[in-house]
């Protein structure tokens, strides 16, 4: 999805450059589509709750779950997403509870939050890092999923639209010469 | 609405409320004639018709995530669009109820909307003229047949028409692009005008130059000029940019001459061979069944490319499937397309002190500069031009090249990205008989009117210039300093530009052509189509200025010809 993202930015706004790749969800036949519900525990969500809040924290602005980003994952990782692409989530998912437990002797969530971070960035660490340079798809891991997913979650939300970046809906005029000094935070439009 | 079955009623039925449409509606009716509109799509209002307008990316369906299943289901053609979001799925044909025969092998996509107003409201905008060498380009290759007008007969329709829809742009004094009526250009950001500077001094025969958009940047009556909030798809109730809905329509209702029927679907046209003339239109109403007919002294077929040239397939006469329309045989043959897809795109480093403001709804333009003063001995012919853009990569991207999580990370991506740019081609398409639409042997849709089919391939020139398209896409960014250069040449599929045309070309010998160089049907006085389906060669820019000048001018023969009494 956030592929396609990159895409729309990229793409002229006269719809000159849009890569066909766009419509590559699309093809997929509607079996793989199909949502199984309930497949979210409760410790599984939380924890996915918590690493959007170590992923985006509370700086100046609200962290991702005071932006609402938990619903946000909790209706793309239970509705939206496809049986694979759930699949490779939970395992990453799975996989660092049981590492919590193996090397820390206790639940993710019991957890100081210092050892939080050491687990996300040791799933992170697991994951090939992707150049979205190269315009070319990467899937990833949990790891990206999460971080795909809170990132997305967390911009285009009200707090992120309106506090972390600067929204006008109505700018009046275009200035090509615009100094970033002036904004200090991305445009949100 | 009351019933109209009667000829005394109307003067002039148009069908089709998009481009085109919205134009023949205007003239006849600010003409004097009493005009009926037919239209397959359903109702909708300028303004409160637009409901993804302004829509905060806060408050979308599906917590902003396309909804793929429905997407794939019942939108698998359109929802390949960049327009195509759930902001704008209102505006678009249902593929599952409004289906088309479509194979894997040979794939042709239909682009299409399904309501009044048609692809006015998703277009994007870009507006150029057509030159001298466009128009004589087949005569002179001995490539399809040769056009039956020339640049000076549109010439003046041209100005009158952008005069009216306002296109802003700047004037260069090319010959293969000629100048128009404009208003004040746009801006280029920054960047562009680094690339633009760049490219023109490696390459002393190109430039860049903004885009020629028929998007306001001086108000026009009852319309504003853009208050840039884009993207403009999802509609400008401030009538900020050229539509049916903000423009034509309301024009053609002012005259009290005007009437519109929606979800009023045109299944075939009566011919009556004695007199050569259409008899009657027979029409389905979309939501009840119910059949009409009307009829009228002259019918304008707007409904563009594939629409227009479907009913004309469909008008067969007694104990015959040949069309009345088809004695050249080139009925539903010689369509066309642009080459789309293929440019490069790459980082421009440095400028990082500027970061545009407000949302411009515009790009660049590179006018073609391939084979302009003759056969530049490249392999092809004809040529391509650029659309594309400067702007800073985001949150969205950055995210990605960016590790780690956390406030650092956050911090980080408060800051936009570095500079890219991006040209994408367009290029000519020349017309095959091959490449065609004809009407499915057995499928039919839901009211029993064959199904469209397609045959679509590209050629050796489409091919060769595509690769020249990328080289030189990469050579122009080289020239202008940038970084991480990544050509694209994906695959191509015919209809994917949105630019389809041909199926019912103009020509002088009935023979061999469907239009005179009136757009008047060669087999029917008082049938004209002024739609894409009219072209015989599809030029490198974007087409539908043209349509509309060609409209225009249509109108203006029609009823000269009908007041003295030749129609
Ligand atoms: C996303 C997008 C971007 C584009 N960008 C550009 C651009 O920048 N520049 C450019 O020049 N062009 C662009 N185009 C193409 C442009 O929209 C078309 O060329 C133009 O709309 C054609 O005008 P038209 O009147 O022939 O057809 P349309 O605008 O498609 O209108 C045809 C109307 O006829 C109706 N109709 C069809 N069949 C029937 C029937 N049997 N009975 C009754 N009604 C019928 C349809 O519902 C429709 O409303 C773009 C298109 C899209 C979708
Ligand atoms: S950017 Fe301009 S033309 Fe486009 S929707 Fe906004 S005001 Fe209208």
């Amino acid at each position: 999805m956030q592929r396609r993202e990159l895409l729309k930015g990229l793409a002229v706004v006269l719809g000159g450059v849009v890569s066909q790749s766009c419509s590559k969800a699309v093809e997929v036949p509607l079996a793989q589509r199909i949502a199984v519900p309930g497949v979210l525990s409760e410790e599984q969500r939380a924890v996915a709750h918590r690493c959007a809040d170590l992923i985006i924290p509370a700086t100046d602005t609200p962290s991702a779950l005071q932006a609402g980003v938990g619903e946000f994952l909790d209706y793309v990782i239970s509705v939206w997403y496809r049986a694979d692409e759930r699949e490779v989530f939970f395992a990453g998912l799975n996989e660092m509870l049981m590492d919590s437990q193996s090397t820390y002797g206790g639940d993710f969530l019991s957890l100081p939050e210092s050892s939080q971070i050491s687990m996300l960035k040791a799933s992170e660490g697991r994951e090939s890092g992707n150049d979205p340079f190269a315009f070319g798809d990467s899937e990833g891991g949990y790891f990206n999923k999460i971080k795909e997913l809170t990132v997305t979650g967390y911009y285009t939300s009200e707090v992120g639209a309106t506090i972390e970046r600067k929204y006008v809906p109505m700018p009046g005029s275009y200035d090509g010469d615009y100094k970033f000094s002036e904004v200090g935070r991305l445009w949100a439009s | 609405m009351g019933k109209l079955e009667t000829t005394q009623q109307v003067d002039a039925i148009v069908v089709g409320s998009g481009i085109t449409g919205g134009w023949a509606a205007k003239e006849l009716s600010e003409k004097g004639l009493k005009v009926l509109m037919l239209e397959r799509g359903k109702p909708l209002e300028h303004g409160s018709g637009y409901v993804g307008e302004h829509e905060p990316p806060w408050e979308r369906n599906n917590k902003g995530m396309r909804p793929r299943e429905l997407y794939a289901e019942q939108y698998n053609i359109q929802s390949t669009s960049y327009a195509f979001d759930e902001t704008t799925r209102h505006f678009w044909n249902n593929d599952l109820e409004n289906p088309y025969d479509f194979k894997e092998e040979d794939p042709f996509h239909w682009l299409r909307a399904d309501v009044v107003g048609g692809r006015s409201l998703m277009w994007a905008r870009q507006s150029y003229r057509w030159s001298d060498l466009d128009f004589e380009a087949n005569k002179k290759e001995g490539i399809g047949i040769d056009w039956p007008i020339r640049y000076k007969d549109l010439a003046p329709w041209y100005s009158y028409v952008e005069k009216f829809i306002g296109v802003s742009g700047q004037a260069m004094g090319l010959d293969q692009l000629p100048d128009g009526e404009f208003q004040k250009p746009m801006d280029m950001n920054v960047v562009e005008r680094h690339v633009a500077a760049a490219i023109t001094g490696k390459f002393p025969d190109r430039v860049m130059t903004i885009g020629r958009t028929a998007t306001l940047t001086e108000p026009l009556p009852g319309r504003a000029a853009c208050h840039y909030c884009g993207p403009c798809h999802r509609g400008c109730s401030t009538g900020s940019y050229f539509s049916s809905l903000s423009s034509t329509l309301p024009a053609a209702r002012a005259t009290g001459n005007f009437e519109l029927r929606a979800n009023a679907l045109v299944e075939s046209l009566e011919y009556d061979p004695d007199t050569k003339r259409v008899s009657a239109v027979r029409v389905i109403d979309t939501v009840t069944g119910e059949a009409t007919r009307y009829s009228a002294k002259l019918i304008f077929l707007c409904a563009s490319t594939v629409g227009s040239t479907q009913i004309l397939l469909n008008s067969t006469q007694a104990d015959s499937d040949i069309s009345f329309a088809n004695e050249s045989g080139a009925l539903g043959r010689y369509m066309m397309d642009h080459t789309y897809r293929a440019g490069a795109r790459g980082i421009i480093p440095g400028f990082e002190e500027y970061y545009p403001y407000g949302n411009r709804p515009n790009g660049i333009y590179i006018p073609r500069f391939r084979n302009v003063n003759g056969d530049d001995g490249l392999g092809f012919t004809r040529g391509y031009g650029y659309q594309g853009s400067a702007g800073r990569l985001s949150w969205d991207t950055m995210s990605k090249v960016t590790p780690g999580f956390g406030a650092d990370f956050k911090e980080g991506l408060r800051k936009p990205g570095p500079w890219y740019m991006s040209l994408g081609g367009f290029g000519e398409i020349l017309p095959y008989a091959h490449n065609s639409m004809a009407l499915h042997k057995s499928k039919k849709d839901r009211f029993g009117i064959p199904q469209v089919t397609f045959h679509f391939e590209f050629g050796e020139n489409e091919k060769r210039h595509r690769e020249d398209v990328v080289k030189q896409a990469v050579a122009m960014l080289e020239a202008a300093g940038a970084t991480r250069i990544d050509p694209f040449n994906t695959e191509m599929v015919g209809g994917a530009a949105i630019h389809e045309m041909g199926t019912a070309r103009m020509g002088h010998d009935p023979k061999q052509a469907v239009l005179n160089a009136h757009n008047q049907a060669h087999a029917a006085s008082n049938l004209f189509v002024t739609d894409g389906a009219a072209m015989a060669s599809s030029s490198c820019v974007n087409p539908s200025l043209t349509y509309m000048a060609l409209t225009a001018r249509a109108v203006d023969y029609a009823v000269t010809q009908l007041q003295a009494g030749a129609i």
